[in-house]
């Protein structure tokens, strides 16, 4: 608004420097209301910028630690309505971006020669079992009928339980009980979704 | 004219020094944070309350996110989706944050605003790019499997993707006791059969994380039930 005092000030002067300073005027008026803007959707929750920008720094750091906890099925808010995948999933999709850019292309992009992705492909190569989009389907099947959430059916696929009392020491949060005090998840439940994604693991 | 960078160079220099201003007061952060990340950065209201309420750490995700991408004049054309895409892999892939994890590869673009003219004198515009993304991030009290990668006195090193570990001697069963025979190892009293060297597969347990602005770091246990070397 200063500006636009000092422009209209300099009206008296030649065009160009009139034209100029009315399209910085402007565009300094746009940036004040979509500041104005910002500050207020900032301000209707209850934060202002101060404060946002004081939780980006180590406050939110040790927010997001205190926050979580796998065993309690806490994860924060970035990842609850995140999908989960398993490390063979993670598998098929590393060797069909591979191959993707092998046929469409002819060599590899820059995706696939981060250090990162070469770890990860590294790791899901070596710990994913041998893989068929066919068995992480079946798998997917079977713990989203067992009325498991996500997460709990990608650690079950990557860590392969023998047994209930594994399970239970791994995964906590599948003996939890209901409102009602009962088991959500019966321990022959469970132990027939092992064994059925042991014989998953075996026939396909 | 000579005279309009000069003004648009005095409100950046201002606009940067109030920024400054106020990361110094608000305690720190490193760089200032794109509007979309210091509102969370992704798109929320999906998925049952019942599942929000309860989630678990599982590494792997496949999450969706925002970025702001500016880009110069020179790049304004027909190929200007393609350079808008490159850009946002470029910078995002293979990147870790403390809030996602590591940025294993962007899977597809879901959507590109249009582009806004920024006022900073330069002619580049901005992009808002919705794009998802696989994330690896750890959680505590995760079990995971992870490769030893360096067996030390003081306990020893693992690597699980990019994602390194480290599990204290005092965090490993007391019946494994070090050794360095041909190489550094813990060996099981009981079994010798069953040992930690280097390139062997273990399952841990995290119980700490430590999360840097571009690393994460774990600290694990071997301790409890069911974890420890994987049978070969």
């Amino acid at each position: 608004r200063s500006l636009l005092a000092r422009a209209e000030k300099r009206d008296a002067r030649p065009d160009l420097a009139a034209r100029v300073a009315a399209t910085v005027v402007a565009t300094a008026l746009a940036s004040l209301d979509r500041a104005e803007r910002v500050a207020r959707q900032f301000g209707s929750r209850g934060v202002d910028r101060r404060t946002t920008i004081a939780m980006s720094g180590l406050a939110c750091t040790k927010k997001v630690v205190e926050d979580e906890d796998a065993q309690e099925l806490r994860l924060g808010e970035d990842f609850t309505d995140a999908h989960c995948l398993s490390m063979d999933e993670v598998n098929l999709i590393c060797a069909a971006k591979l191959g993707d850019d092998l046929d469409k292309i002819g060599e590899p992009t820059s995706t696939t020669q981060t250090k990162v992705f070469e770890m990860t492909n590294a790791y899901v190569r070596r710990f994913a079992k041998e893989a068929a989009s066919r068995q992480t389907e079946a798998f997917r099947n079977l713990y989203a009928q067992a009325g498991l959430t996500d997460f709990e059916g990608a650690i079950m696929v990557n860590l392969n339980f023998g047994d209930y009392e594994e399970a239970i020491a791994h995964l906590p949060s599948l003996a939890r009980k209901g409102d009602d005090g009962i088991l959500i998840h019966s321990e022959e439940k469970v132990s027939k979704l092992i064994d059925d994604m042991a014989d998953v693991r075996r026939f396909e | 004219h000579p005279r309009a960078p000069r003004r648009a160079d005095r409100r950046r220099r201002r606009v940067l020094r109030a920024r400054a201003r106020k990361v110094r007061a608000g305690g720190g952060a490193r760089r200032p944070r794109a509007r979309a990340e210091r509102r969370g950065g992704r798109s929320r209201g999906r998925g049952d309350a019942r599942r929000r309420s309860r989630r678990e750490g599982a590494m792997f995700f496949h999450i969706e996110q925002e970025k702001n991408i500016v880009l110069e004049p020179m790049y304004f054309g027909k190929r200007m989706r393609e350079m808008i895409e490159s850009r946002v892999r470029q910078e995002v892939e293979g990147s870790c944050t403390g809030r996602h994890g590591y940025i294993v590869m962007v899977t597809n673009i879901v959507h590109i605003s249009e582009g806004m003219i920024t006022d900073d004198g330069t002619a580049r515009a901005k992009f808002h790019v919705k794009y998802s993304a696989i994330a690896f991030r750890p959680f505590k009290n995760e079990v995971l499997d992870c490769v030893v990668v360096q067996v030390t006195k003081f306990g020893f090193f693992a690597e699980a993707g990019p994602l390194k570990l480290f599990v204290s001697n005092q965090l490993v069963p007391e019946e494994m006791v070090f050794e360095s025979v041909d190489e550094n190892a813990y060996v099981d009293k009981t079994d010798i059969s069953h040992r930690i060297v280097k390139d062997i597969e273990v399952r841990v347990k995290v119980v700490g994380l430590r999360i840097d602005h571009n690393e994460i770091f774990c600290v694990a246990t071997m301790k409890e039930p069911y974890l420890g070397p994987s049978p070969a």
